[in-house]
């Protein structure tokens, strides 16, 4: 018989699907997978194996009131680029209605009108959340990694143009908690959000600021929830105005650390920044460290960056995952600095795409 | 190289004595670090390895210090290396452990890995002779708290 270490090891590479199953194998594996350790384990090797989820919004043909969206899946981008689609989830709402989407890990959380849902890609478990303050504006999914938790932050109306948080905390194998926190004294730092992104506990908010008349980045730490101010690199601190169907500036998380990806005017070149923080004790001064610079020429027109992935046995390189305007994945190897084409399907009929990734966190069962 | 080769002796737990190159026991961190340290009197004890785990393990390492050994060469060696029964990996793996080599760790563990993928529970107790230690209600149980999983 391995020992629990051992077996850890072994399982946690297997998909968390299959791992749960053979929870009932003996007493000894039902132990080794129930642990925390083996969950962060599996994490860890989780994240470095994506998936690829696409929705798609399509009219209803008897009835042009409602249209349905479409959630599938393409298991193992990286293994396996040529699988099928995976349909797991489909979705009618009133024509009218815009839905919103927040990907993080195996969730995707979004909206129906006013009301909030919760989609896990891996239990395949859809259920509300509590009602929420109207009206919304936005809200995002961001993770704790080192509580193991989930936030979701849903930003509202108030009167004089001012905005609320409020926030949910979703912790593992625990019920969703029936109601939602107002976030008090916050600043009013939110103006109009462009793009936001959870990286490493946080979330972090594009917005345009209207008083600067530039555009700016808000952040709110997750954990001790204090808001902050981030100023974009400079570089790309002049206004664009962005005629393609992607912004000029995307935000992208890059070796886990929060970045934005700034295009060229004509997408033939791109610079990825990324927010590194001093090692000095007292002054954990943040700064733009400008990470990647590609040369997108003869690539496509415009690009939509998906992510980047960590190689299986070096953290520091990966491969950044484009959609261009043909469609077709594109993986840039940042170790050898080119470029592979991957999968036969076209990407651009979805309205939305993103990586994710198989989690053992569970919602809903009492523990 | 400038200085002779250097052996060391490595004894098993059933007193079996193995004589090998300093350059390929290295390969295990373990006596690595054993070496370095210059805790090294004449024999290297190896209270968790049995000697014919231990034939095995040398055989790998010696293989893989092979001079102008191809890769695809490497890689039938590795997939004929780790076909073997359930309980002679499980010593491997322990063995690998013991010894950090991490390489070679990894390698069998993946091997595990392939046998359990796309198993039932069922068919992983046989292959790895493990005793169902459940009553027929507690894996009932299991088996509800995880229907997702069993789909």
């Amino acid at each position: 018989m391995l020992p629990s270490d051992l077996l850890a090891e072994i399982l946690s590479r297997l998909p968390a699907k299959n791992a749960c199953q053979l929870k009932c194998v003996s007493k000894h594996w039902l132990n080794t997978i129930s642990t925390p350790h083996f969950k962060k384990l599996h994490y860890k090797k989780s994240i470095k194996n994506p998936h690829l989820v696409v929705i798609d919004e399509s009219i209803k043909s008897n009835n042009y009131f409602t249209k349905t969206l479409t959630i599938s899946t393409i298991d193992h981008l990286k293994q396996n680029p040529t699988s099928n689609l995976d349909k797991k989830f489909t979705i009618d709402i009133l024509f009218q209605h815009d839905t919103n989407f927040s990907f993080n890990q195996c969730f995707i959380c979004y909206n129906i009108k006013d009301n909030i849902w919760l989609y896990n890609l891996t239990t395949q478990q859809n259920q509300e959340l509590p009602h929420v303050t109207t009206p919304m504006i936005s809200f995002d999914l961001g993770y704790i990694p080192c509580s193991n938790e989930f936030k979701i932050v849903h930003v509202f109306g108030k009167k004089d143009d001012k905005v609320g948080y409020e926030i949910i905390t979703l912790k593992d194998d625990n019920f969703v908690p029936t109601s939602w926190r107002i976030l008090e004294n916050h600043k009013n730092l939110y103006t109009r959000k462009i793009a936001s992104l959870s990286v490493n506990g946080s979330i972090y908010w594009l917005v345009y600021d209207m008083q600067d008349n530039k555009k700016g980045i808000v952040c709110l730490d997750l954990e001790n929830e204090e808001f902050r101010k981030i100023s974009c690199p400079k570089e790309c601190s002049i206004t664009q105005k962005s005629l393609m169907i992607y912004q000029a500036q995307q935000l992208v998380e890059v070796k886990g650390l929060f970045g934005v990806a700034q295009f060229s005017a004509n997408f033939s070149h791109v610079n990825i920044f990324v927010l590194r923080q001093g090692n000095k004790k007292k002054n954990k001064e943040e700064f733009w460290v400008k990470e990647f610079s590609l040369n997108l020429f003869h690539m496509g027109h415009w690009f939509k960056i998906l992510g980047f992935v960590p190689f299986e046995e070096d953290n520091t390189n990966g491969e950044l995952v484009f959609v261009p305007n043909n469609g077709r994945l594109l993986l840039y190897n940042t170790k050898k600095g080119s470029f592979k084409n991957v999968g036969e399907y076209n990407l651009l009929r979805y309205k939305h795409h993103s990586l994710y990734f198989d989690s053992l966190f569970c919602l809903g069962s009492s523990g | 190289m400038s200085s002779s080769t250097k052996f060391l002796t490595l004894k098993t737990c059933d007193d079996k004595k193995f004589v090998l190159d300093e350059a390929i026991a290295v390969r295990s961190q373990t006596i690595k670090n054993m070496v370095e340290d210059d805790c090294v009197s004449n024999v290297i004890p190896l209270p968790n390895v049995d000697s014919k785990t231990m034939t095995k393990v040398i055989e790998y390492w010696k293989k893989h210090s092979e001079e102008g050994i191809s890769k695809d060469m490497l890689m039938d060696f590795d997939k004929a290396f780790v076909k073997v029964h359930h309980s002679i990996l499980h010593a491997l793996i322990l063995a690998a452990n013991f010894l950090n080599d991490k390489e070679m760790l990894d390698m069998m563990c993946q091997e595990v890995v392939d046998r359990i993928k796309g198993k039932t529970p069922e068919e992983i107790r046989k292959e790895f002779d493990i005793k169902n230690d459940f009553t027929p209600e507690e894996e009932e149980e299991i088996r509800k708290e995880n229907a997702w999983a069993f789909e």
